[in-house]
C-alpha cells in the first residue's frame, strides 16, 4: 500500500451539476462565487472589463482554468507519505518519499500514477493508480477520489490456521482519497494532509489499507 | 485467470502430501505431555540451585551453570553424551552443547533444532520449555531413522545477547544446513480475550492461545509444513505464521530477530522460529514468577508435537528446500 495522494485538478471547475451530484456540499458551493454560471459581459459592463482578455493572468476570471493549466495538463510531483496494508494475511508499510505523474482529464477529473517507497515494516515499493475529482475555489483545489494501491516490494506475508496459504506479491488495496488542502500557485501545485482509507482486496483481504500524504509538491510540465 | 492469479486467488498446493502429513503427525504424537512437563520441572530445579550472576544493567539474575550440568546429565543418561563447544571471548564464557542423530542417506545435511538453556531467574517458559521439547525430540527421533542428520542444539547466553548462537553460526558456517527450527518460550498460553498484544503494525488474535512461527523467505515451505502438522494434530494447535522479506532487519520487524535463529537468518539459512510471543502475552516474562506451575501443559504439548513432527518431515523431506 502506499499513501494516498492527491492529484486532482481538473482544468475546469466543478459545475453546479457536479456539485449537486454530491461531490461537494451545498454549503461549499454557496460559499464559492467562482462556481457561478458565466455571466454575460455585454449585459454587465462593469464585469466586461474584468473579464476581458488581459496580459495579466491574475486578472483572468476564476470561472475558467488558468491558461497555463489548460496548456499543461501533465503534472510531475514528489511527496512524502506514509502507507500501510495490514491484516490477517499481510503486513507492510511505513514512511517514505514518492514520485508521481498526474494527467488532467476532462472537467474536474484527473488520473495519476505514482511510485513510493515505504520503510518501517519490510521496505516496500508501492504503485498507485487513481482517479480524482476536484473543485476550484480560487487557488484552492480540494479533491475526492479513489485509488488502487499495489505493493510490489517487501511485505510480511502471513499464514495461520484460518489462512493456511500466504499471499504472494503483488498485493492490492482499494481506498477512497480525500485531499482537503491542495492549492495552485502558478505552475506549482502544493498539497498536504491527504488521507486515503480502504481495504485490501484479493489475497490481501481482510486488511486495512491506509495512506497519508504529508506534503506534496507538483510542477506542471 | 490472469487477474485471479494477480489477486492471489489461485488454489495453493500444500507442502506435505497426505501420507507424509499422516506420518509426520504420527511421529509428533509420540511426544508425551508428562515427560515435557517433567523436563521443565527438572531444568527449573537445577536453575533454582544456581546462585547465578546479577546483571546490573538488566536488574536480573542470569543463570546457566547448573542448567548446563543438568542438561548434560540428562543427555548422558539418554545415551547421547553431548558435544560441548566452549569459548571465552570478550569476557563472556560460553558453552553450547549439541547431539547428533546421524542421517542414513543424507548424513552431511543437517536439520538443526534449537533452544537455549540459560535463563533469567528460573525460566520455566523462557526457555526450559524449549529444552523439554529438545529432550522429547531426542527420545522420539532417536528411535527411528531419518535421511538427514538431526542436530539438537542447546545454546548458552541467549539472554545476554544471543552470544552462544552467534558463535555457533559463525563457527559452523561450513555446515550444510537444510533447515533450522528454533524455539524460545513455547509453553505459555492465555485463554482470556484481551490477553494478547502485538508488535507495532501487526494484528494478532486477542486471545493468546496460538504459537507463532516466523520464517525467513527460504523457510516459507517449512513454515507451511508446520501449519499443516499443527492443524492435523488430534488437538489442533492454533498457529500464526509470518514470512518476512530479506533478512527481516527493518525497524518494524526487529522483534523477529529476538532469538537464536537470528544468526541463521543473517546467513540466508532457512529457519523457522516458534514462540508463544512471551512479553506480548505474559506478565511473567523475565520475572522470578516464570515457574513450571504457570505454563500451559496442553499448549506445550501441541508445540512439542508440531516441532517433532516437523523435524521428522524436514529430515526426510525431498522437496525444494
Amino acid at each position: 500500500m502506499r499513501s494516498p495522494r492527491r492529484r486532482a485538478f481538473g482544468w475546469g471547475l466543478l459545475s453546479r451539476r457536479a456539485l449537486s451530484a454530491g461531490l461537494w456540499s451545498t454549503a461549499l458551493a454557496a460559499a464559492t462565487p467562482t462556481v457561478a454560471a458565466p455571466l454575460d459581459p455585454q449585459a454587465t459592463p462593469a464585469l466586461a472589463a474584468t473579464a476581458a482578455p488581459t496580459s495579466t493572468p491574475a486578472a483572468a476570471p476564476t470561472t475558467a482554468s488558468p491558461a497555463s493549466e489548460q496548456r499543461l495538463p501533465w503534472i510531475l510531483y514528489g511527496d512524502l507519505g506514509a502507507g500501510y496494508l495490514g491484516g490477517a494475511r499481510v503486513v507492510t508499510g511505513g514512511l517514505g518519499p514518492g514520485l508521481g505523474l498526474r494527467r488532467e482529464l476532462v472537467g474536474p477529473l484527473s488520473a495519476h500514477v505514482d511510485v513510493a517507497t515505504r520503510v518501517f515494516l519490510p521496505a516496500s515499493l508501492e504503485v498507485d493508480l487513481g482517479l480524482v475529482a476536484s473543485a476550484r475555489v480560487g487557488r484552492w483545489r480540494p479533491g475526492l477520489g479513489v485509488e488502487l494501491a499495489g505493493v510490489a516490494g517487501g511485505a510480511v506475508r502471513r499464514f495461520s490456521s484460518a489462512y493456511p496459504d500466504p499471499p504472494h506479491l503483488p498485493l492490492f488495496g482499494v481506498r477512497g482519497l480525500l485531499r482537503p488542502l491542495c492549492f495552485d500557485a502558478g505552475r506549482l501545485q502544493l498539497s498536504g494532509l491527504e488521507v486515503g482509507l480502504g481495504t485490501g482486496v484479493g489475497a490481501a483481504a481482510p486488511a486495512l489499507s491506509l495512506g497519508i500524504g504529508f506534503f506534496q509538491v507538483g510542477w506542471r510540465l | 485467470m490472469v487477474i485471479l492469479a494477480l489477486l492471489g486467488c489461485t488454489a495453493p498446493t500444500p507442502p506435505l502430501d497426505e501420507p507424509t502429513l499422516a506420518a509426520a503427525v504420527a511421529v509428533g504424537t509420540e511426544v508425551e505431555t508428562d515427560r515435557l512437563y517433567q523436563h521443565v520441572v527438572d531444568m527449573v530445579a537445577a536453575h533454582d540451585q544456581d546462585p547465578g550472576v546479577y546483571v546490573e544493567s538488566r536488574e536480573k539474575t542470569h543463570k546457566h551453570d547448573r542448567g548446563f550440568e543438568a542438561l548434560s546429565a540428562m543427555l548422558d543418561a539418554a545415551g547421547y553424551p553431548p558435544v560441548v563447544e566452549t569459548s571465552d571471548e570478550d569476557g563472556w564464557f560460553n558453552q553450547n552443547l549439541y547431539v547428533d542423530l546421524p542421517g542414513t542417506t543424507l548424513p552431511g545435511e543437517l536439520v538443526v533444532v534449537s533452544g537455549h538453556y540459560d535463563v533469567w531467574f528460573a525460566g520455566a517458559d523462557d526457555d526450559s520449555s524449549a529444552i523439554a521439547v529438545l529432550l522429547e525430540a531426542l527420545r522420539v527421533l532417536s528411535a527411528r531413522e531419518t535421511a538427514r542428520t538431526v542436530r539438537l542444539v542447546a545454546f548458552d547466553n541467549e539472554e545476554l545477547g544471543l552470544i552462544g548462537s552467534t558463535r555457533y553460526w559463525r563457527d559452523h558456517e561450513a555446515d550444510a544446513v537444510h533447515a533450522v527450527v528454533n524455539m524460545d518460550a513455547v509453553s505459555f498460553a492465555a485463554r482470556e480475550p484481551g490477553s494478547q498484544s502485538a508488535p507495532t503494525g501487526f494484528t494478532l488474535p486477542d486471545v493468546g492461545d496460538f504459537v507463532v512461527a516466523l520464517c525467513n523467505e527460504p523457510a516459507e515451505r517449512h513454515g507451511l509444513m508446520a501449519a499443516q502438522i499443527a492443524a492435523a494434530l488430534p488437538e489442533p494447535l492454533p498457529i500464526q505464521g509470518a514470512i518476512g522479506t530479506g533478512d527481516n532487519r527493518t525497524p518494524g520487524t526487529g522483534d523477529f530477530h529476538r532469538s537464536d535463529h537470528s544468526g541463521a537468518w543473517n546467513r540466508g539459512i532457512p529457519a523457522v522460529f516458534f514462540s508463544d510471543t512471551t512479553n506480548f502475552r505474559s506478565e511473567l516474562y523475565h520475572t522470578p514468577d516464570d515457574r513450571p506451575e504457570t505454563i500451559d501443559q496442553a499448549f506445550l504439548h501441541g508445540v512439542g508435537q508440531t516441532v517433532v513432527g516437523l523435524t521428522w518431515a524436514l529430515a526426510n523431506d525431498t522437496g525444494a528446500p
